[in-house]
């Protein structure tokens, strides 16, 4: 059995929810600076509770063998590098830091360390993504082609400073994951409307190219009045496509006027899903399906596009850089 | 002029699928009185147009300026050939008629440049033909005008026709000579999917790309300022033999620092369950819209050869309609048409800087 560790609290429902169906792991302690939330996270799953990560390493070290750092992006690389240090694996959401040296030494401090380290990015476990994958996997869509993704949220949702690199990093490595190689060109469009003198877009629209052919495009938006967000994917092959639409999952209801339009969403599965291989990926000695090269490989990216947008020009990745065309 | 006065139309050439001469004659204010094409055209040319005059009741006239002098059109409806687009529309509009033309405007921007000044010099009325018509491309409009979601910035549209276009890609043995592009455009005639008749071989964003980016430039009211591209042939042998895409994506931006996207593909007959897959993104100030071009539609299963067979089937078109009328309004009224000739050329400016931009690598500017 494996027993984990929970950094960040702030809602925990999909954990919660996916621990009744985890196999061969439990939730052993939950990690929160504010007091209050690391009891009720503690109670709520039953675990042991702890207010910082020296905290838990020190009073319950013994009692870990894996840690799942949820914590903001600013702490993330030296929660992971503390944790890694003291022998227990890692899952951490994506990004694994701020910058790509920062996240560096949190993958290197992992590799020297001899510990596991997942990126735990839902964008790859999600259903819909999932169908893709075992599409691509089984042969059935051939070689792919396009990856063609929007995703649209409220105003706010992403931070009330407009899209970061935080925000980008789920859906390059996704379509890192689906053309099986890392993005040879990118070219990214900025907007910033909500906040026009701000430093950060609330429009991102990237556009990559992979070595092979293959290419995508993702349009991230934090414009949306408040409410329910929006998201579409489709993976275009060779030999067919999949296309993922929330447009396509909704019910209608009649009250009078225009009907309601109600959304069935996906569930929770991904959360289940992210565990149960970070879980597996230990027990079976392997490495998991997102590594810390992956994470590492998506903030390179997002980092290239947002110079990108700062100059107007294409990159061309050369030697393990992104030079500007 | 007459709202209710009837126009006399000459199709000249139509060597490929016929639906925009269909299209023009379908009006009750358009006639057609001759079909003419030039003497010095192949004979499979002169076939055709002797098919589409049978079909008219009109006759067929290997002679397309002795056609222009004694018929007494007052219309052209040019579908020929693309690199023949152009000629045939300069010398119609030289001739004192108005012309409506088939998609690609041409395959060089300096033919359109010939256009657009052939039109305005003799003051007739030009219109691409276009999708711009279909209901729920209308409706976007309409929810744009009227403020649905703000003031727009941004726009994404997937243009993907879920057809065959020949072997796969990867097809060709060992020893075989490539497909010829021409042959093998004659020979799509029967299924329609010949859009790219004429001798220099052409990519999907030549060939349709004029449909998607007519919506963008109706939705958005802008000129597309600079864009980046990336092209593949990844679906067809005969795109890979004749070095074109049948794949392509493109980044728009526009004036007033709009931004938007194109996707665009013949991507396989299992490429998209209705066939094709058409889809208009809007973002604006205060909200969205998410558009399927297809609706209405009805979905329809059956068995084909004991297979079973599933499609969305579009219905209720009026696209054809919609666009003629409006053609005759812009005579009637000497207003502007639907898409005319200076916005047929930006569109192929931008085709051409999408192209440039996928070989260099780099962004392009719209010239």
């Amino acid at each position: 059995m494996v027993r984990l560790a929970v950094v960040g609290c702030r809602d925990l429902s999909e954990i919660e929810a996916a621990m009744s169906r985890l196999k061969g792991g439990v939730i052993a302690a939950v990690v929160d600076e504010d007091k209050r939330t690391a009891h009720d996270s503690a109670i709520a799953l039953g675990a042991s509770a702890a207010r910082s990560i020296d905290d838990l390493l020190d009073s319950h070290g013994d009692d870990v063998d894996a840690v799942f750092v949820r914590s903001d992006p600013g702490a993330r690389a030296r929660l992971i590098k503390k944790t890694a240090e003291a022998g227990k694996h890692v899952m951490a959401a994506p990004p694994l830091g701020l910058s790509a040296p920062e996240a560096q030494e949190a993958v290197a401090a992992c590799e020297a360390s001899g510990v596991r380290l997942m990126v735990a990015n839902p964008s790859r476990h999600m259903p819909r993504e999932q169908l893709i994958k075992e599409s691509l996997d089984d042969g059935r869509l051939g070689s792919p082609g396009l990856l063609r993704v929007h995703r649209w949220a409220a105003a706010g949702e992403c931070g009330a400073h407009g899209l970061s690199l935080a925000d980008l990093v789920g859906e390059i490595d996704l379509s890192h994951w689906l053309f099986g190689a890392r993005a040879a060109t990118i070219y990214g469009v900025g907007r910033r409307l909500g906040n026009p003198t701000g430093d950060r877009p609330d429009f991102v629209q990237l556009h990559l190219g992979f070595p092979g052919g293959g290419m995508a495009l993702i349009d991230y938006a934090a414009t949306l009045p408040p409410g329910d967000g929006y998201t579409s994917v489709s993976l275009i092959g060779s030999g067919g496509g999949v296309h993922g639409d929330d447009a396509h999952n909704v019910n209608l209801a009649y009250r009078g006027g225009l009907p309601a339009a109600t959304r069935t969403g996906y569930g929770c599965g991904h959360g289940l899903a992210l565990l149960q291989e970070f879980v597996d990926s230990i027990q079976e000695d392997r490495e998991p399906d997102n590594t810390g090269r992956d994470g590492l490989a998506a903030i390179m990216v997002a980092e290239a596009a947002r110079e990108s947008m700062a100059s107007g020009r294409a990159a061309r990745l050369t030697e393990n850089r992104y030079e500007p065309v | 002029m007459s709202r209710s006065k009837k126009f006399r139309v000459a199709v000249l050439s139509v060597v490929k699928h016929d639906y925009v001469p269909i299209g023009v004659a379908a009006h009750p204010r358009f006639d057609p009185v001759v079909v003419a094409d030039d003497p010095d055209q192949p004979q499979w040319v002169h076939e055709r147009n002797d098919v589409l005059a049978g079909q008219l009741g009109v006759p067929y006239v290997r002679d397309v300026d002795r056609a222009l002098s004694r018929y007494g059109a007052e219309v052209a409806v040019v579908s020929s050939q693309a690199e023949r687009h152009c000629d045939l529309s300069v010398r119609a509009a030289a001739a004192g008629l108005h012309v409506v033309q088939d998609k690609p405007m041409s395959t060089k921007v300096s033919e359109c440049d010939r256009v657009v000044e052939a039109v305005e010099r003799n003051k007739v009325k030009f219109m691409m033909w276009n999708r711009n018509g279909w209901r729920s491309v209308r409706q976007a409009k309409d929810s744009i005008m009227r403020g649905v979601g703000g003031v727009p910035y941004s726009v994404h549209v997937d243009f993907y026709f879920a057809s065959d276009a020949g072997p796969p890609k990867g097809s060709r043995r060992l020893g075989d000579p490539p497909i010829d592009w021409e042959e093998y455009q004659r020979s799509a005639h029967v299924s329609g999917r010949d859009g790219g008749v004429g001798v220099e071989p052409m990519g999907e964003l030549k060939i349709e790309g004029i449909y998607p980016l007519a919506y963008i430039r109706m939705l958005m009211g802008a000129e597309v300022e600079r864009v980046f591209a990336r092209t593949t042939a990844h679906f067809h042998q005969v795109n890979v033999d004749n070095g074109v895409e049948d794949l392509a994506t493109v980044t728009l931006e526009m004036e007033r620092g709009l931004v938007g996207s194109l996707c665009i593909g013949r991507i396989g007959a299992a490429g998209h369950p209705d066939g094709a897959g058409i889809k208009i993104h809007v973002l604006g100030s205060q909200g969205a819209l998410v558009v399927n071009e297809a609706l209405p539609e009805v979905g329809v299963g059956y068995k084909a050869d004991g297979a079973p067979s599933f499609s969305g089937v579009r219905v209720a078109n009026d696209n054809d309609f919609l666009l003629m009328e409006d053609f005759a309004r812009a005579i009637d009224t000497d207003g502007d048409t639907m898409l005319d000739a200076r916005a047929g050329r930006a569109i192929s400016a931008t085709v051409q800087a999408a192209l440039t931009s996928a070989r260099s690598g780099a962004v392009e500017t719209v010239a």
